[in-house]
């Protein structure tokens, strides 16, 4: 078992280092330069290039990257001394609010998608059933930053209840905690929309299949009441596969979107992304990157071990035996393999 | 279900065939060689339709390159003339200038003259004859590239650019290839392009600022023009072959050749901004070169008749007692706060307010460009290569805690270093190249490829720059050739000092991002606190003229991606005290309003043809 | 269904009412039904789903109206239309006819295609009667305005203003005097095809990579393929997007590669878990027992089997590829204005709101509704094709 999990240890290692060179050589490829100052002309830009090393053969500018890498320095910024190490003073510094912002959605979305899918369920074909799918496929149907402009229009500029983005409380500037509390709730309301509508609807589908199944008839057989049946026997095993939908969607939310963040202020990872790599940052880029893909694999790994620590006896025994982790494990371990169907889009 | 798919399929080949175009199309990179088809598209655009529906900020629809309000030169009387002005003296006699009316209510009732102005009948009858004479027939459709880059704010130009060329010039196609601003840097040289879209603004008061690019073999000579005349003219001014009216008068003439004679360059408009500020702001005027505003002489009307009733909260929140505050939005971080390596406008603006160069930029209701700063007095030579700079003797060095570091004071060698500095091959500066520009002698250095050199040969090297302190608080300078934009190249802030004392303490951290204290200060404010949400200026004691500096406090809030929508909302709820009003569409809702205040740039705007098709 | 498994309890059986029909065991393998193939049996299904015919019908009218509208007024997406003035016989000028508001014959009385706007001025712009005629504009109500000015809101009607009273714009016009109706359409054909081209790419790439990975699954090749689709997977797809637009040249056909260069992972992942569970199924063990090619195996016997959920997949990546076209054009890496999206008319939108408000709500309003139809599309034909939804 340890060599197992020693092996899926090692073999994450080579993974992020295919990533990183994989991203490099895309990055050294992409056109373009870090200097983008319109002043400069081709020959003066070149020189420039040349004293950071931007024009050495890509294995010499390769190397001197993965040597650096290899000491857990990740560069900074190079047209500007912005950062000088983009890992230190960048994520660690712009993650927390972001992870803040992106937890409280997920948890909204995932408590009020939990309860009205399930009652949608319950109540199938009632008006409340037909409103839970509608408000769903509209929940994944509006743009996020067509929604983001609706909050932004109706809440902060024709009603002025919500401050209009989000600022850090500063004494200096003249913002309060409060503002700084307040301008978060039009971030969280537009992030959790599609949390809500995806989780309602994935909810409200397990929920009809379960209900269905030989298992609920025979609790009903049992004489068991409408209540205990729903709950100890329904939700229970209905939200095992929604859980694992929920572990991709929290690493999205950590992450941040960019349309939210750039509607309203947020300090996040993916505006940065998106403008470092327009601009060729080609540091700050990978490490952004890098710590994506870390996440990401970190996430397969756990789920990947957790499952291979099972793996042997499950599969010989039945799925009924294996109780609520078990299934767990292995409907994330399914998840994983088969469809990410949906593709929720989060941008 | 296959039947929906077929239809699905048949549908999707029924666009993709809709898609193409019956007409033949001929790439228009020959054509555009030609300065009849050149004239042709230059006359087809309506300029003054762009100016004034969609930008709607008075911006001056513009036939010309040199901006209009900018320095031309000395004129006859020995005073300084207006670039456009002398242009239409020199040359309105002969060629037939054409205006555009602009909106009511502008500051001028007409736009500037000059050349190729809008004119669609002689646009469709050039146009007709080149095609007769390129041979193209009856079905083809000349296809034109436009290299641009894919700023959101452009957007609208590109589609009117387009759609007057398509529209007016039958048998047309602009084909936009929109890439972002870093690939159209690397993909302009490579000439795979018929029009590209350019800007430029002036980097000091002197039209060569403009007319250098166009000359043989400058690097932002992207069109690959060339003119011999056109080279003769620039180059001959540029050595002070020509002096005062003479000067000038070649100046002119180099446009004409560029705009008139070969159509190199198509320009479209002069921006002006149009923005939202307190009425009782005084002195807030931006400059047409170098950092926008210069705080130091800008001031607040305390006056109770000054602010309307309404505005009580306001008043009482930015004359606080005895304090005075501004508050203001930044957009975009400072990245680089070390003057010597710094190359944005942000970062220039916010030095211009902490430091101080050898000159500062005048007070905007005098007359004067410049005053001496840190230099209290300058002789020049005769021949006016060699300037001799007397010192103030008690300007302190201020730390961020506003108080004097090491009871230092700006010596000549502070200059001397910071020059070096900015001249240093091992630091690579970006605008190394204003030193070519003002032409000190030995420039050379900052170009010279230096990597089989020891640090020793280098320094000495350097030791040759024509920058010396001849005196604790005496500095010469010693150029190549005389040029008269010498003396206000020096309020720019690569050319500030550095203390050498401290930078050598910091190392690469002088002037990182969010230290203040990694920073010293010799001018008319220091950075009191400087983090993610903004920073603040606070007004220095210790700055030899801080009986002028009216503001106490200048309060800067970092928005970064505020939508202009969003900006104006700041400035309505009272968050800042000036904004710009960045579309027609805004201008439209608030254009009326009493505390509207135009601004007008010297940025020129323009498409180039691509002549020499490399 | 369960309700109906509910009630066997509940029913009461008369013996006397029931009689053996025949004993013949031939007859009684006979299939009394209808004989239905799968793609008949779904289809049906999926018109018995009033909800997802309705979409269906939706998104093929709005497709096809579309492409007719754009095809017979050619070039309009980009130059203004061109109209002369029947009284002067003049043509009417572009400024006339720029950020003119929705206006609709003979629906003029709902107050929202009427053609006119409410604008907030300050009294002075209104008496000088340059830019606002006397007879173009109701005042709705003026107050003291913040800087102590006089402020009023009018209702102006903005063709009687610009003098082309004669003229209707279904959806209004924008900032460059461009009809917004023929352009909303343009976007809406353009987002579709991106939205299609860019799946099928995608499902096609998915369908290859995922089938070669589900058939020698567990193997070598499979493990490194699948190692390459995690490595693949893990930049974020904003990155990969920006990465493989900037090797292309910029327009349709470049955002349909970036797209379903972007989007086959899921495909591709969903095809190898079908195929690793159907490998094992028992009549695929007993085709290759009777010796069938690995050919055969793929295409005859697996393949049909999950060409449902295949077909899903799809449906559910059109909006996908659509939204993210809008995303791209967010950050000006979208279609060229020129060529109009829903994506590039929405950003223009966002721009233009304070002014011309219909031209962020009338692309947003006919975006959600594309959507929303697709989608509900998609969940009926998951319910129609998903062979264990069969029968509820």
């Amino acid at each position: 078992m340890l060599r197992y999990v020693w092996n899926r240890i090692l073999m994450i290692f080579v993974t992020l280092f295919l990533i990183l060179t994989i991203n490099f050589l895309l990055l050294y490829l992409m056109p373009g330069s870090p200097f983008q100052n319109p002043r400069l002309t081709p020959s003066q830009r070149e020189r420039i290039e040349d004293k950071y090393g931007l024009n050495d053969p890509v294995l010499v500018q390769y190397g001197r990257y993965m040597y650096k890498v290899s000491k857990l320095d990740f560069g900074g910024t190079i047209a500007t001394n912005t950062y000088d190490d983009i890992f230190e003073e960048y994520i660690i510094d712009r993650l927390p609010l972001t992870a803040k912002i992106g937890g409280i959605a997920l948890i909204i979305g995932t408590v009020i998608g939990i309860t009205f899918g399930a009652l949608a369920a319950i109540r199938r074909n009632s008006w409340l059933d037909n409103s839970v799918t509608v408000l769903g496929v509209i929940g994944v149907s509006i743009p996020s930053f067509v929604f983001a402009a609706i909050l932004q229009e109706v809440f902060a500029i024709n009603l002025d209840w919500l401050p209009l983005f989000y600022r850090e409380a500063n004494p200096d500037i003249g913002h309060s905690l409060k503002d700084q509390n307040l301008g978060m709730i039009m971030p969280i309301i537009a992030l959790s929309v599609l949390p809500i509508a995806s989780i309602m609807r994935y909810m409200r589908t397990e929920l009809v299949e379960v209900f269905s199944s030989d298992y609920i008839l025979l609790a009903q057989a049992k004489g068991l009441s409408k209540p205990a049946v729903i709950f100890k026997h329904a939700i229970r095993n209905a939200l095992i596969p929604v859980i694992t939908i929920i572990g991709p969607m929290a690493i999205n939310l950590i992450a941040g979107s960019l349309v939210i963040e750039r509607f309203f202020n947020i300090p996040g990872l993916s505006n940065s992304l998106v403008t470092f790599t327009l601009a060729k940052e080609t540091y700050a880029t990978l490490a952004i990157n890098f710590f994506y893909s870390f996440m990401y694999v970190t996430v397969i790994l756990i789920v990947d071990i957790l499952y291979g620590v099972i793996d042997p006896r499950i599969r010989l025994a039945s799925n009924s035996k294996l109780g609520l982790i078990g299934k767990l494990i292995k409907s994330i371990k399914r998840k994983f393999q088969s469809d990410n169907a949906g593709g929720e889009v989060n941008e | 279900m296959k039947k929906v798919l077929s239809i699905l399929f048949v549908l999707t080949l029924a666009i993709l065939l809709a898609g193409c175009k019956g007409d033949k199309e001929i790439s228009g990179s020959g054509m555009i060689q030609d300065v009849n088809v050149r004239r042709a598209i230059s006359m087809a655009i309506d300029k003054a339709y762009y100016t004034d529906t969609i930008l709607a900020n008075e911006s001056y629809p513009a036939d010309y390159y040199i901006p209009y309000n900018f320095y031309g030169g000395i004129g006859d009387n020995g005073e300084g003339v207006d670039f456009r002005v002398r242009a239409e003296q020199v040359f309105g006699d002969f060629l037939p200038f054409t205006k555009y009316d602009m909106p009511a209510g502008s500051a001028e009732s007409q736009s500037p003259s000059g050349y190729n102005h809008y004119n669609i009948e002689e646009a469709k009858q050039l146009w007709e004859d080149s095609r007769k004479r390129f041979g193209i027939e009856k079905d083809e459709t000349v296809v034109f590239k436009m290299l641009v880059h894919n700023t959101a704010s452009w957007t609208s130009l590109y589609d009117h650019v387009k759609a007057e060329i398509e529209k007016n010039l039958t048998g047309t196609k602009i084909k936009i290839i929109s890439v972002t601003f870093g690939e159209k840097l690397d993909k302009a040289p490579t000439g795979d392009f018929d029009i590209l879209f350019s800007g430029w603004g002036p980097d000091y008061m002197d039209p060569i600022t403009y007319l250098d690019l166009f000359v043989t073999g400058n690097g932002h000579n992207n069109i690959h023009y060339s003119n011999p005349e056109y080279d003769y003219l620039i180059n001959q001014a540029k050595i002070g072959a020509f002096q005062g009216q003479e000067r000038l008068d070649a100046y002119v003439r180099a446009e004409k050749i560029l705009l008139q004679d070969d159509v190199a360059l198509l320009p479209i408009f002069q921006s002006n901004s149009v923005g939202l500020r307190r009425t009782q702001l005084q002195n807030f005027y931006t400059q047409s070169v170098g950092p926008d505003y210069i705080l130091k002489w800008v001031s607040w009307d305390t006056t109770d008749d000054a602010w309307a009733a309404k505005e009580a909260d306001l008043k009482a929140a930015r004359i606080d007692g005895d304090e005075t505050v501004l508050k203001l939005l930044e957009t975009s971080k400072i990245p680089d706060m070390a003057s010597f390596t710094t190359t944005d406008q942000v970062s220039f603006y916010n030095l211009a307010q902490i430091n101080e160069g050898l000159m500062v930029a005048g007070n905007p209701q005098s007359n004067e460009q410049y005053l001496p700063g840190m230099a209290e007095s300058y002789t020049v030579s005769e021949d006016g290569k060699v300037y001799t700079f007397t010192l103030r003797e008690d300007q302190p060095w201020v730390k961020s805690d506003g108080t004097q570091y090491n009871n230092e004071v700006v010596t000549a060698e502070d200059f001397v270093f910071a020059w070096r500095k900015l001249a240093d091959p091992r630091v690579a500066s970006e605008y190394s190249y204003l030193l070519e520009t003002i032409g000190v002698k030995g420039w050379e250095i900052a170009y010279e490829d230096v990597t089989d050199m020891t640090d020793a040969e280098i320094d000495t090297e350097l030791a040759k720059l024509g920058v010396e302190a001849t005196g604790e608080f005496e500095l010469t300078v010693t150029l190549n050739t005389a040029a008269d934009y010498f003396l206000g190249m020096m309020s720019f802030p690569s050319f500030y000092p550095v203390n050498e004392a401290f930078y050598t303490s910091l190392g690469e951290d002088y002037g990182k991002t969010l230290t203040p204290e990694n920073l010293l200060y010799n001018g008319a404010y220091y950075l009191s606190n400087w983090d993610n949400n903004g920073h603040t200026l606070q007004k220095s004691d210790l700055y030899w003229d801080k009986d002028t500096v009216s503001i106490d406090k200048v309060i800067y809030e970092l928005v970064e991606s505020a939508e202009p929508e969003v900006q104006v909302q700041m400035y309505l709820d009272g968050d800042i005290d000036s904004v710009i009003l960045r579309t027609g569409a805004l201008v439209e809702t608030y254009g009326a309003r009493s505390d509207v205040r135009t601004t007008g740039s010297t940025t020129a705007w323009y498409l180039e043809f691509n002549i020499n098709n490399h | 269904m369960n309700n109906m498994k509910n009630d066997f309890s509940k029913i009461k059986i008369d013996k006397s009412k029931l009689k053996l029909v025949s004993n013949r065991i031939e007859e009684s393998e006979e299939i009394s039904g209808v004989s239905l193939g799968y793609w008949k049996d779904s289809f049906r299904r999926l018109l018995h789903n009033k909800i997802a015919t309705i979409s269906l019908i939706l998104i093929g009218f709005i497709f096809i109206f579309s492409i007719f509208i754009t095809s017979t007024t050619p070039h309009s997406t980009v130059i203004e239309p061109q109209i002369k003035d029947p009284d002067t016989g003049q043509m009417i000028s572009k400024k006339s006819l720029t950020s003119v508001p929705p206006r609709i014959k003979g629906l003029e009385w709902l107050g929202w295609f009427d053609g006119r706007v409410d604008k907030l001025l300050p009294k002075i712009a209104l008496e000088n009667e340059v830019k606002y005629p006397k007879d173009t504009y109701e005042i709705v109500e003026c107050e003291e305005g913040n800087t102590g000015k006089e402020m009023c809101t009018i209702d102006l009607d903005v063709y009687k203003q610009n003098g082309i009273e004669q003229l209707y714009f279904t959806f209004g016009t924008d900032q460059l005097a461009r009809d917004n109706w023929t352009r909303v359409w343009a976007g809406v054909r353009n987002s579709l095809a991106i939205g299609l081209l860019a799946a099928v790419f995608d499902i096609v790439m998915g369908v290859i990579y995922g089938s070669i990975c589900g058939f020698y699954g567990g193997t070598k090749v499979d493990n490194i393929m699948m190692r390459f689709i995690e490595i693949y997977g893990s930049i974020p797809s904003i990155v990969l997007l920006i990465l493989l637009l900037s090797f292309m040249d910029r327009g349709f056909g470049a955002l349909i590669i970036a797209l379903g260069l972007t989007g086959w992972i899921g495909v591709a992942r969903m095809v190898r878990a079908q195929y690793l569970r159907y490998r094992e199924h028992d009549f695929v063990l007993a085709s290759r027992t009777i010796g069938a090619s690995t050919k055969r195996l793929i295409f005859k016997h697996i393949f049909p089997n999950i060409i449902g959920q295949i077909v899903i997949l799809a449906t559910f990546s059109i909006p996908a590829a659509i939204f993210y076209e809008a995303s791209l054009s967010f950050i000006g890496l979208g279609l060229p204005t020129d060529q109009a999206s829903l994506g590039t008319l929405i950003n223009n939108g966002i721009t233009q709101r304070s002014v011309s408000a219909y031209l962020l709500w009338i692309p947003t309003i006919v975006l959600s509704i594309v959507m929303l139809a697709i989608n509900l599309l998609a969940n009926g034909l998951r319910d129609a094709l998903d062979p264990r939804l069969r029968g509820r």
